[in-house]
């Protein structure tokens, strides 16, 4: 009796703990939202339910990327976004339609392939830890802002560069986009899905998509294991991809020779020729850049179709960076893979990649083609960070005007614009309000009021 | 009148397999109020001639042989109370990593101080303090900030006071021991322009050690390229970057991704630094050259003039 008694209000409290925990999304509106890109370059956006129709379709397992016939609209559309519906969303969404009919068409190669991965308003929020009085005493919560409402998108086979000073969170979203950490809001959408939403189990699948090259080889790599184990590894989680009879994905288990074959294709395609001598090798016996090209081997191994790459040359010699960078870059081009290149170099930058995304205290500053970026950037920052950067040219000693100060603490950060403090241009709406990001060229970015 | 005449400096660091030969046969001089740039990757000695001058190598570095003549006098037969008086008042240092290059348990002030009274038998506390003021102005920190902890510094803060602490005792020579590295691309130009302000202003003589060739290439009049503990290129900053005669010198310079000019795809120097326990024979850099040829893995090449005031050591010349 007593025992019932005691039970009840305990597993409550539980219960609405786990409601705070992400406040929105434990409520459960039973349907899907669907975007699909239509030949006219709009988006077409509706709701279908989540479980199978009367006709027995299941619009659950509708495919990224694919081409159908949305019957109620009357259009062919590629889809772009598939993912759950939360609860205040969709009490606060505009009348989006209801879709019932949706069939598979032939796919249409006009019609724009959706991007292999979007941020949202991604926010990730650090709770600062304080004394016992203070919280009791503070009216608010305290947050390391690492990342604040960022949004951009990675077309298939880019390579998008993250530039910025360290503390700007650059490493923080990139840790976000793979779910490493959960993001404190926003969406990650990888190949149509919200992964923030999946549990670790329906994350697992994805992994095999989805890689990182960590900055330093001399902690990345686990110096107990021999380099063919470390990059066997991902192959024994994941086994073999194969689609069977019906046309399904399914893994299998790899056997050993299996693996012992992919892993030498793999050493041989990161130029560790012959790949017998290293297979057997431990990491300390090996250089940094070697080191470095097992990490990519491992990356690469799975044949992911989006990498994220945490400064991976930083901590190596500047005469074999380019070698590595080089590696990358081909296996990237050759597989049609996608990656997020982190970095503080922005002249590394600039050569590499396709667009370039600046972040300043976890805001995205500028953003635009990789050329146009560097060579006429808007935003104060980037212009201040680029004439920053030293140049190997003993005749251009320019008097540089190096702005002053230095990168502010992400806790509490400058209220409106956050390069207000130390903005050259700055006036009042900079202080009190925040500028968005703007299309001020075609496909170039900026979040500054001097634009708006 | 050169202010240091390093001649055939050969320092060697001593380990169970044997010599790591860490600096080998370096000659370099240095005048009056110029800005000498020592250019390296990891491991081509740049630091240990930096060490080998102040002569604060760890446990196992010995000079083995070589001159090292500041203002006339060889520092390598000097005794630890002699060598003393130099360090400081006559050669000091800034080092790199500016987060852990300071006492976390003394005040900026009394750390930058400590130099003052070591060095000036007699000075009055206020005088010292006086001068902490001056000198912590001089490197644009606030004063008052003295009295202040390394930890409450910010990391371009903790670089200023370390320059500020490097000058305390009046040098002749600076040496800047990748100074900048560990920091952001902004607060790192703001150094450098700190660190050729007070050149100028002070006329010191410096030595600044990098592997970035920009950092070198924005701050200093002369360049000598490190390789496997050899010097194989030294010149004019101008006419090495706009004519690199050295085959790794030349590979070094187009490694560099430049801010301006053309997205072009980098390049490498292929293969990897070698093992100073067991050096390529001859030319050392002969495993990764391009243009090798017999003669480089059967004599050393001396270092020598190309063209006026431009030296390399190479067989192509």
């Amino acid at each position: 009796m007593t025992e019932k008694n005691v039970e009840t209000p305990d597993r409550d409290a539980k219960q609405t703990i786990k409601k705070n925990a992400k406040p929105g999304r434990s409520k459960k509106t039973g349907l899907l939202y669907v975007r699909f890109r239509t030949a006219d370059n709009s988006f077409l956006e509706g709701l279908v339910p989540k479980k199978p129709t009367a006709t027995g379709q299941s619009f659950k397992d509708l495919e990224f990327n694919k081409c159908y016939m949305i019957k109620d609209a009357g259009k062919i559309g590629r889809l772009w976004v598939l993912r759950e519906m939360a609860g205040d969303e969709y009490e606060s969404s505009k009348n989006l339609p209801e879709f019932s009919q949706i069939d598979e068409a032939e796919d249409n190669p006009s019609i724009q392939t959706g991007p292999v991965l979007a941020l949202d308003n991604l926010k990730k929020y650090y709770p600062l830890k304080r004394g016992f009085f203070e919280t009791v005493l503070a009216k608010d919560e305290l947050n390391v802002k690492a990342v604040d409402d960022v949004t951009f998108s990675i077309r298939k086979g880019e390579v998008f560069a993250l530039a910025g000073e360290s503390g700007s969170g650059k490493t923080t979203l990139g840790k976000v986009v793979l779910r490493l950490i959960t993001p404190s809001g926003g969406r990650v959408l990888f190949l149509g899905k919200d992964i923030t939403e999946l549990t670790d189990k329906e994350m697992k699948p994805l992994r095999r998509q989805m890689q990182i090259v960590f900055q330093d080889p001399f902690e990345s790599l686990d110096p107990r294991m021999i380099i063919k184990e470390i990059i066997a590894e991902p192959l024994r989680v994941q086994g073999s991809l194969e689609t069977d009879k019906q046309g399904k994905a399914r893994t299998r288990r790899m056997g050993e020779p299996e693996i012992e074959e992919r892993v030498k294709k793999m050493l041989s395609e990161v130029e560790l020729v012959p790949p017998e001598e290293f297979m057997f090798r431990f990491p300390h016996e090996m250089s940094g850049g070697q080191r470095q090209r097992v990490a990519v081997a491992r990356a690469f191994v799975l044949n992911p179709s989006f990498i994220v790459a945490d400064e991976p040359v930083s901590m190596l010699d500047v005469s074999i960076r380019a070698e590595i960078i080089n590696l990358m870059i081909d296996l990237v081009k050759k597989s049609d893979a996608s990656i997020l290149f982190i970095s503080h170099d922005i002249a590394l930058a600039k050569h590499i990649s396709d667009r370039i995304g600046v972040l300043y205290l976890g805001k995205m500053m500028e953003l635009g083609d990789a050329g146009m970026v560097v060579d006429q950037p808007l935003h104060p920052y980037t212009q201040a960070l680029i004439s920053a950067v030293p140049v190997p040219d003993p005749e251009s000693k320019r008097a540089k005007d190096v702005i002053s100060g230095e990168i502010p603490s992400p806790v509490d950060p400058p209220s409106g614009c956050r390069f207000h403090t130390r903005c050259p241009y700055a006036h009042e709406r900079c202080v009190d309000e925040q500028p968005p990001l703007l299309e001020v060229e075609a496909n170039h970015y900026v979040a500054c009021h001097l634009y708006s | 009148m050169a202010v240091l005449e390093v001649q055939n400096l050969t320092t060697h660091y001593r380990i169970l397999r044997g010599w790591v030969r860490a600096v080998d046969n370096v000659s370099f001089g240095l005048a009056q109020g110029e800005a000498l740039g020592i250019a390296g990757e990891s491991g081509s000695g740049k630091s240990t001639i930096a060490l080998s001058l102040l002569r604060i190598l760890p446990v196992g570095g010995h000079i083995r042989r070589g001159k090292i003549l500041f203002e006339g006098k060889d520092l390598v037969g000097l005794s630890e109370t002699e060598m003393r008086q130099i360090r400081w008042k006559g050669i000091s240092i800034v080092f790199q990593g500016a987060m852990n290059a300071m006492n976390p348990v003394y005040k900026v002030g009394d750390q930058i101080g400590e130099a003052i009274q070591i060095h000036e038998k007699g000075v009055s506390r206020a005088d010292v303090s006086e001068r902490v003021a001056k000198l912590l102005e001089t490197v644009g920190i606030e004063p008052s900030r003295a009295n202040n902890y390394p930890h409450e510094f910010s990391g371009g803060m903790r670089q200023r006071a370390l320059i500020a602490m490097a000058l305390a005792a009046n040098p002749t020579l600076l040496i800047g021991d990748e100074p900048g590295t560990a920091l952001d691309v902004i607060v790192q130009a703001q150094t450098l322009r700190l660190l050729r302000d007070l050149k100028d202003r002070l006329g010191l003589s410096m030595i600044m050690i990098s592997h970035d060739l920009s950092i070198i290439a924005e701050t200093c009049e002369k360049v000598a390229i490190m390789y496997a503990g050899k010097i194989v290129e030294y010149g004019d900053a101008v006419s090495v970057f706009k004519n690199p005669l050295h085959p790794y010198t030349q590979g070094l310079i187009k490694a560099f991704p430049s801010i301006k000019g053309e997205r072009v795809r980098l390049s490498s120097i292929p293969g990897q630094p070698p093992d100073l326990l067991n050096p390529p024979p001859a030319c050392r850099f002969n495993p990764r050259c391009p243009y090798v040829m017999d003669v480089c893995k059967r004599d050393e090449p001396l270092l020598k003039e190309q063209e006026k005031g431009h030296l390399v050591a190479c067989h192509l010349y």
